[in-house]
């Protein structure tokens, strides 16, 4: 039996032990629960919250009109969790033909160690319900956007204006076009949650902690009339099938406002399935393509030498197909049918007879500086500033600068050689000889919405007037001579007065040529092949301008048919102004244009 | 410390003598004193009862209200889901009847089903509003 001082000493001891082990657990719990409390709280905050990206709505794109041409949808998109597949071979099987998918390939992805693989994005919505009813176990869904192209192209496997579109990337990302030029606009902004979730990820409602909503996109409006684009897209497809061509371009536009009302290139894709189609496909030639305009430049050296008081209408210039500058002989396209040229002729027959000595003659006459100024004021060598990306500005060389020739530079240039433009950059050029005279910024965007419904319309910069009225109606009157009494013929339509000027250049492309590259020992020459770049026969751009109608233009057209299959004489299957003749009736009715000359005496059946 | 309730204890000495016992008139005063005491402690163990008891009831109710909020926020859920579902629908449904409503489309229906023809060209007359005007004089 144990002292009763013994007793006491243990109790003693256990109560100081006791004592300083709560001591112990208290200093630690107050360590925890109040010094670390804050970086505990975060600690498991972690662990509990996730933030998620709430994705803004990508505006939609419509024309003028209104009609749908740029939507998004959310699709399914299908994975796989292949650990948890229970039988690879056969769920192969099951979702291959619904996918379709090859069973082979996808029993691999199934079978494979990773933890994680999608198997098909963005599926059809019937598709995705069948590969739910399944119900087989290691295969899921999530919800993805993709960007849609409702209306479809006339030609088979396009959408309608889909190089004016262009298209939005698996990323969300706008990719040329108009979805690149104003990608920032129409993406909007993502907002953000931040939320603690439950053990199968759903949100625990009275835990959220932090909510930003997202800014959806603008919606745009463009100036495009999606029946005006089908007539033209119909006629430029056409006529790119029957020439054989590699290219086409057609451009509608508004020559008051420079708003373009229908642009056509072809060949084009779908921009619902662009992976399947080559890059080269994606830019749009109209404003990416620069090539040498030919004749169709000649209303530009007639109007800067008329505008400069350098000629008149009644000045006459001899032609004579003969026109040596620089041991360089300039000649006349008909110089086969006209040896010896024309004669002495008017910058009127000039236009009518698309000659070259005579443009030639009168850009000289303006002098090569002043005609070179003349042309950079009309544009040319700069982007128009239309709103498409990937815009080219063309080239116009400085006939005394560094790549100039003086007077053969200037006298090239006055019949639509040696330098280069845009199709847009003529279109715009041309509808400033038919509004008076004023240089617009041709645009396709006509306004945009913003979420609270507020519409903005795009506000174009001011017209840069480039040539004095007087000067522009005079040439619209030549250029409407061109098309009544001259080679333009073709494009005359019966009921309207139209204004216009065809050209034909040119291309060239690389050949190889034998070239002297010196002598040997016995001073014969040696030669060496290389590939130089040359015209080549038969490689064309032929094309065709038209203000219509000419006694109040309202409207250019612009046709360009780039590299048709030709024979003979640049002979082709469908001339660009044979098509204007066909297709210029068809817009002129669906925009209620009323004629300009006789009234027709047709009836409507 | 007494218990409540008892009776004091008896006191011993250091030798474990018993101490002498007090006179009479002085025990019921002392009696009397703490049955007070003890109504007092009384009231005080009562309102800690009660007190613990609406905490409780609080506590209770706060988790109720809390679990109440969670499984709204799940029926949220599942309608936001649905909303989410809809407006796939919905899309699908736009995207449909944009389809639908392309020119091509149109046209091609025009064509094969109902066998229609673009009109001739020059077939449209335009009705000359001066000579309107005149008739209507």
């Amino acid at each position: 039996m144990l002292a009763r001082t013994d007793s006491r000493g243990r109790a003693l001891l256990l109560l100081i032990v006791a004592t300083l082990v709560a001591g112990g657990v208290g200093t630690r719990l107050v360590w925890w629960q109040v010094v670390e409390r804050d970086h505990l709280a975060m600690l498991a905050l972690q662990q509990l919250a996730r933030q998620e990206e709430i994705p803004a709505d990508r505006g939609e794109i419509t024309d003028a009109d209104g009609v749908l041409l740029a939507t998004s949808v959310e699709l399914k998109s299908i994975f796989a969790t292949p650990p948890s597949v229970e039988d690879p071979e056969s769920a192969a099987a099951l979702l291959a033909p619904l996918l379709g998918l090859e069973v082979g390939d996808l029993r691999r992805a199934l079978d494979a160690d990773d933890p994680w693989v999608w198997i098909k994005r963005r599926v059809e919505p019937a598709t995705s319900d069948r590969v739910a009813a399944l119900g087989l176990r290691g295969i899921g869904m999530l919800t993805e956007t993709k960007r849609v192209y409702p209306v479809t192209g006339v030609a088979p496997g396009t959408t309608l204006a889909a190089q004016v579109l262009g298209f939005v990337n698996a990323d969300g990302a706008g990719q040329y076009g108009i979805e690149s030029s104003w990608d920032e606009q129409l993406r909007g902004l993502p907002g953000s949650v931040t939320a603690q979730e439950d053990v199968i990820g759903r949100q625990i409602a009275d835990s959220i902690r932090q909510l930003t909503e997202p800014v959806d996109g603008s919606d745009l409006r463009l100036t495009l009339d999606a029946g005006l684009q089908h007539l033209l897209e119909a006629a430029m497809y056409d006529t790119f099938r029957r020439n054989a061509a590699k290219g086409v371009t057609g451009i509608v536009m508004d020559v008051e406002t420079g708003a373009i009302r229908a642009l056509a290139t072809f060949p084009s894709y779908d921009a619902n399935a662009f992976a399947r189609f080559v890059p080269e496909l994606y830019t749009n030639p109209a404003v990416t393509r620069q090539y040498e305009p030919g004749s169709v430049m000649k209303a530009f050296t007639i109007a800067a030498a008329l505008d400069a008081g350098a000629i008149t209408t009644e000045d006459r210039f001899r032609d004579d197909n003969n026109l040596r500058l620089a041991g360089v002989r300039i000649q006349n396209a008909d110089r086969y049918t006209s040896p010896y040229g024309h004669g002495r002729i008017t910058a009127g027959e000039v236009l009518q007879l698309s000659n070259n000595v005579g443009a030639a003659k009168i850009g000289l006459t303006l002098g090569r500086q002043r005609l070179y100024e003349a042309f950079r004021r009309y544009g040319f060598g700069s982007p128009t500033g239309v709103d498409i990306s990937g815009e080219a500005s063309g080239v116009v060389w400085n006939p005394d600068g560094q790549n100039g020739s003086g007077d053969l530079t200037a006298a090239q240039n006055a019949f639509g050689q040696g330098l280069s433009v845009t199709a847009l950059q003529l279109a715009a050029g041309y509808a400033a000889i038919g509004n008076g005279g004023t240089l617009v910024t041709p645009h396709v965007i006509a306004g945009w919405t913003t979420p609270d419904g507020t519409y903005h319309p795009v506000e174009q910069p001011p017209g840069e007037r480039i040539m004095r009225e007087e000067t522009a109606n005079t040439m619209v009157e030549l250029l409407t001579s061109a098309v009544d009494d001259g080679i333009a013929q073709a494009a005359s339509v019966p009921g309207y007065s139209i204004a216009g000027k065809t050209g034909t250049a040119q291309i060239a492309g690389p050949v190889t040529e034998r070239v002297r590259v010196g002598t040997n020992a016995k001073g014969d020459p040696i030669y060496e092949k290389r590939k130089v770049t040359r015209y080549i026969d038969g490689w064309i751009d032929s094309s065709f301008i038209g203000l219509m109608p000419a006694s109040d233009p309202k409207l250019v057209t612009l046709i360009l048919i780039h590299r048709p299959a030709t024979w003979g004489q640049y002979q082709m299957a469908e001339r660009p102004d044979a098509l204007f003749r066909s297709l210029a009736p068809r817009i002129l009715d669906y925009l209620a244009i009323p004629p300009d000359r006789q009234a027709r005496t047709a009836v409507a059946r | 410390m007494a218990i409540v309730g008892a009776r004091p204890a008896p006191r011993f000495g250091l030798l474990g003598r018993r101490s002498r016992v007090r006179p009479q008139p002085a025990r019921a005063a002392r009696r009397q004193a703490g049955a007070g005491r003890r109504r007092r402690e009384m009231t005080g163990a009562s309102g800690l009862m009660a007190i613990i008891a609406a905490g409780a009831l609080l506590a209770l109710f706060y988790l109720s209200q809390s679990g109440h909020v969670a499984a709204t926020g799940y029926e949220i859920d599942d309608l936001q889901a649905r909303v989410a579902e809809l407006r796939a629908d919905q899309q699908q449904l736009v995207y449909r009847i944009a389809e639908a409503r392309s020119p091509a489309v149109i046209e091609r229906i025009a064509r094969a089903k109902l066998q229609l023809l673009p009109l001739p060209m020059n077939s449209v007359t335009f009705a000359d509003s001066r000579s309107t005007d005149n008739q209507r004089r």
